[in-house]
């Protein structure tokens, strides 16, 4: 019932994409938000305001998404919906160049490099070797320059520029553009952990991993991705239809 | 009686007089002034430890166990235990304790327009008085 004490202010609620509203697929390319999933998410977004903030480029989100959410953050927090700053022109050069710098890896072991012109994530998911496969990203990321920061998640490695926002920094900006008192914020992987380990104000974010993990810095755990739904719904009936008391239904 | 004794001694009543307010308060609204100020914060607060919620309310979390405890009783707020750290608390607002404080909130500013000639003068008091206590052994 902590939730329902969310609808009582004004809260912005955030989600990740990959493995916390879509399953986490084989195929990156592949995954997509479930229709009950999406339905829910675009009556959520009618109420109160929402936002989807990924690891995948804005222009790859918005082909997956049946609708907008008024805010939409890509690249790990780099990219927003009307952003188009220096710091964005700045990882697309360094990105570019790091591209290059990619090319050596043994592409053989079943990695696959995703250019999302402002960060790079390099897939292993369908490698046969796992740990063959991590040895030698490794060795190719150690060879970059500038040095990127490094986030690793599932059967990927995420480079960013050393200097770019991460989804914490993003969070806290969307919190002042929606003026919003409040977040939760819901992600999957250890890219989430940048919000769930920022030092804000205690009361002023909820956060929620998929998947219970010892190591992580969310405050609050949903086991499956499937349960998504199950959260999606409670939001909206605190938002729709708040459950009466007797006070509020009139008599004492 | 000179002028800085008839101070004190209003001061006194003051402190009666807000003692009474707030059982009055408590009885005909449902909430004193410390429980309502606590949930106004909490409002904005959806789950929060006793210590952050003390901090934001300007009070040492000691003073605060009691009030928790008689807003648990009414059902206003509820305390689970924290997901991270077992021997801490999370304090959330329930939607008895959100109703109370709405319409409570709706009669205190009727109460309050009774106060509405009052410049800067409660400000003042607070700040005088936290001044002298803060100075603790200064006193003596
Ligand atoms: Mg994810």
């Amino acid at each position: 019932m902590v939730l329902e004490s969310l609808s009582f202010t004004n809260t912005l609620y955030a989600f990740d994409f990959d493995g916390t509203l879509a399953k986490i697929v084989r195929i990156p390319s592949e995954a997509y938000m479930a229709s009950t999933t999406e339905g829910l998410l675009k009556e959520l977004s009618s109420l109160v305001p929402v936002a989807i903030v990924s690891g995948r480029s804005i222009q790859d989100l918005k082909q997956r998404l049946g609708f907008l959410p008024q805010y939409l953050i890509g690249n790990h927090g780099l990219e927003s919906l009307e952003n188009n700053n220096s710091s964005l022109v700045e990882a697309k050069k360094v990105c570019a160049a790091w591209g290059e710098g990619l090319k050596k890896i043994n592409f053989e072991l079943g990695i696959e490099i995703e250019d999302k012109t402002y960060s790079i994530a390099i897939h292993y998911r369908r490698s046969r070797n796992k740990t063959l496969a991590r040895k030698q990203i490794n060795l190719a990321i150690e060879s970059l320059v500038p040095s990127p920061r490094v986030i690793p998640g599932k059967s990927v490695f995420n480079l960013l520029p050393s200097n770019s926002p991460h989804k914490g920094a993003a969070i806290l900006d969307l919190m002042q553009k929606s003026k919003t008192k409040h977040a939760l914020y819901i992600g999957d992987d250890d890219t989430d952990e940048d919000v769930f380990g920022v030092p804000y104000d205690e009361g002023q974010l909820m956060t929620v991993r998929v998947g219970r993990k010892k190591s992580s810095q969310a405050k609050y755990f949903i086991e499956h991705q499937s349960d998504i739904n199950r959260l999606l719904k409670y939001l909206i009936r605190f938002h729709k239809h708040p459950p009466q008391t007797k006070r509020s239904r009139g008599h004492r | 009686m000179n002028k800085m004794e008839r101070h004190f001694i209003s001061l006194f009543h003051i402190g009666i007089a807000i003692h009474h307010f707030n059982k009055h308060s408590e009885r005909y609204l449902g909430l004193s002034l410390v429980q309502w100020c606590l949930l106004k914060h909490l409002i904005d607060m959806p789950a929060v430890s006793a210590h952050a919620l003390a901090k934001a309310v300007g009070i040492h979390p000691s003073s605060l166990t009691q009030t928790l405890k008689r807003l648990e009783r009414k059902k206003y707020i509820f305390i689970i235990g924290d997901p991270q750290d077992t021997r801490k608390k999370v304090i959330s607002i329930t939607r008895s304790g959100k109703d109370i404080l709405d319409t409570t909130s709706e009669k205190m500013n009727n109460w309050s327009k009774g106060l509405s000639g009052l410049g800067n003068e409660l400000v003042s008091i607070q700040s005088y008085l936290e001044i002298q206590v803060s100075k603790g052994q200064d006193w003596s």
